[in-house]
């Protein structure tokens, strides 16, 4: 294989986006909306309230604790954010063994039952864990995904050489060579974006994948994670009874010690007993780089016990390139910044696939028809069946009876039957029509999904206060966009018809002609 | 057919040479930079007193472009056979670094820590 560089470059490059071009075109999309997840939250759940006065629900979060745990040695509170968030508490009894149990709490402390749902977290953790696989190998997965688009993205600036001269004489209705410009326009307005998010994807697990070279360097990882962290022993627990500080004061005086920087969560160790301690741990959601500071309360007597952070180089550049990743202190602007240059690199990954299938077609041998249809069918089902399947899962918000029992688990299962009509469509219509017609059923329902909430919630787009519901009136508006969106698409599509691949059978030979 | 000619022919057919890049690229090639990172590490913090898991995490960082131009490089060449060697060669030499390091780690703790 005597290649130039280029040609050499130009197979990787197609190679490596290609194999998980559509789990790749997921883990963007999703990843993009996860940036807004606490918005689609807010929106999945309109019957809830936003928390006004953090400390007092904390206080009442503490009371449910003690209420509803049996000898629990530790509870992790996670406290409200501005976007929106009800308190989450995690625990697990003292006699159980397995998953942690999880309850959503309002300001009042009562358990949030009203409409069960994952909200925006679900796609937030589809975008690493995917669903239905255990958790180990998707981020495998995802990871070696990650990896391949790193390559691509490198690869396709040496194969793209005239990226930037392409980007300013772009040409479109131009037939395969409007494909390419699209492919550029996507590359280009946002590559540092995309060079960014897919490396600094990689670190938030790197730890992970490279756990054989710590295994290896380090003797065993406890060392490792040890040399980072800078933590007096904790307090053991006494036997003797004692009464746990209200939390909402311990919350108020971290916030005090830790100024404007975010709180991630509160941990207490022995709740009830005279050694309680409470850890305060901080988050990077008002700033890109942070201290990562831990603040160890007494629990009883409300002294300060030790302050720590992360003072480590390497360390606090690896949570930097996370923080950077995840976009929690980005505001509003910036977060929208994010979020488009996210569908960017989604529309960057879709166009690439369909101009690579484009080119294939043009010279397709006749033996792998099979081949040509399947790969039609996955990118049909990837490209227009993820914003399908979204609606879907929205949808089943609204839709399904508010006492269903595994309400929030069901709501997924309608995402994944929703995604799975979206691979069966074409292949029993035919991808002539299925473009066209997928697209228009996509848009109409992005257009409905503010309807039926007038049906079906008591917070809709005929009832809303502009100040208290502005985050669910954007959802609407932005639910009507994409319906549009959609509809336009089915409408090109319609106008310029579907050119399905002309696949030439191989001609046999007249039969008694020997060949 | 003697082993070099079965090599030569295995090395000219195009489908067994991609397959033996994809191996070098994602095992071989991963292998050699996770042994790569931890030699390194090992060695490096023994010879300088640096601190074994801060070096490791900042080789770790870097890693991640090193070996994005190392699958880049697989692809690239045209001398198979000479990028197999290195690879391989490259194993061989970071877990003797591995080893040496480990070795003077061992020399520096005390006694009766051992």
């Amino acid at each position: 294989m005597k290649l130039r560089f280029r040609d050499s470059m130009n197979w990787l490059h197609t190679w490596s986006c290609v194999v998980l071009g559509c789990l790749l075109f997921a883990v963007f999309l999703t990843g993009t909306l996860a940036y807004f997840q606490y918005e689609i939250t807010h929106w999945m759940q309109p019957e809830v309230e936003q928390i006004q006065h953090k400390d007092k629900a904390i206080n009442q979060a503490q009371a449910y604790l003690n209420t509803h745990t049996e000898n629990a040695p530790r509870w992790t509170i996670v406290p409200p954010n501005e976007r929106f968030s009800p308190i989450v508490a995690y625990w697990r009894d003292k006699n159980t063994t397995g998953r942690f149990s999880v309850a959503r709490l309002d300001e009042q402390g009562n358990e949030i039952n009203s409409r069960a749902t994952r909200g925006g977290e679900f796609l937030y953790r589809f975008h690493f864990d995917l669903h239905y696989m255990p958790v180990f190998y998707a981020r495998w997965l995802v990871g070696i995904a990650a990896m391949l688009m790193l390559v691509g993205i490198i690869t396709g600036i040496v194969v793209h050489k005239k990226i930037f001269k392409d980007f300013f004489t772009l040409q479109f209705n131009k037939g395969a060579k409007s494909w390419l410009n699209s492919h550029t326009v996507c590359s280009v307005l946002a590559l540092p974006f995309h060079i960014m998010i897919t490396y600094t994807g990689i670190v938030t697990l790197m730890l992970m994948y490279f756990s054989w070279a710590m295994n290896m360097g380090d003797g065993d990882r406890r060392s490792f994670f040890s040399a980072f962290s800078d933590q007096a022993p904790a307090l053991k627990a006494s036997g003797e009874k004692a009464q746990l500080l209200p939390l909402g004061d311990i919350y108020n005086s971290a916030k005090a010690q830790l100024g404007h920087a975010g709180i991630g969560s509160i941990i207490v160790s022995n709740p009830g007993d005279s050694n309680a301690m409470v850890e305060v741990y901080e988050n990077a959601t008002e700033e890109l780089t942070s201290d990562y500071r831990t603040l160890r309360y007494h629990g009883v007597t409300g002294e300060l016990l030790h302050d720590s952070g992360v003072t480590n180089a390497a360390e606090q550049t690896r949570r930097t390139m996370i923080s950077l990743h995840a976009g929690r202190f980005a505001d509003t602007s910036l977060r929208w910044l994010y979020f488009l240059s996210g569908i960017m690199g989604t529309a960057m990954v879709g166009t690439g696939l369909l101009l690579w299938s484009n080119k294939r077609k043009q010279k397709m041998n006749p033996r792998f028809r099979i081949g040509y249809k399947i790969m039609d069918v996955t990118n049909l089902a990837s490209i227009i069946g993820l914003p399908l399947a979204i609606s879907g899962y929205f949808a089943a918000n609204r839709l399904l009876p508010l006492q269903l029992e595994s309400r929030a688990e069901w709501e997924i299962h309608c995402f994944f039957i929703v995604w799975l009509m979206a691979f069966v469509y074409p292949i029993l219509r035919g991808c002539k029509h299925s473009w066209q017609e997928l697209s228009f059923i996509t848009g109409v329902s992005y257009l409905a999904l503010p309807v039926i909430s007038i049906f079906t919630t008591s917070r809709h787009i005929l009832n809303y206060q502009f100040e208290r519901d502005a985050t669910l009136l954007f959802m609407d508006l932005l639910l009507f966009f994409t319906g549009g969106l959609f509809i336009y698409i089915a409408y090109i599509v319609w106008r310029k018809g579907y050119e399905p691949a002309v696949i030439a059978r191989p001609k046999r030979p007249p039969r008694g002609v020997v060949q | 057919m003697t082993i070099k000619a079965f090599l030569q022919a295995i090395s000219n057919a195009k489908g067994m040479q991609i397959l033996w890049r994809v191996v070098l690229a994602s095992v071989l090639g991963f292998i050699f930079l996770s042994v790569f990172i931890a030699g390194v590490a090992s060695l490096g913090s023994a010879l300088f007193h640096l601190s074994k898991a801060t070096l490791m995490l900042w080789l770790m960082l870097i890693g991640i472009v090193l070996y994005c131009c190392l699958v880049m490089w697989i692809f690239a060449s045209n001398k198979l056979m000479r990028c197999s060697v290195i690879i391989i060669a490259g194993i061989v030499i970071s877990s003797a670094a591995l080893y040496a390091g480990d070795m003077l780690h061992k020399n520096h703790q005390p006694v009766e820590s051992r």
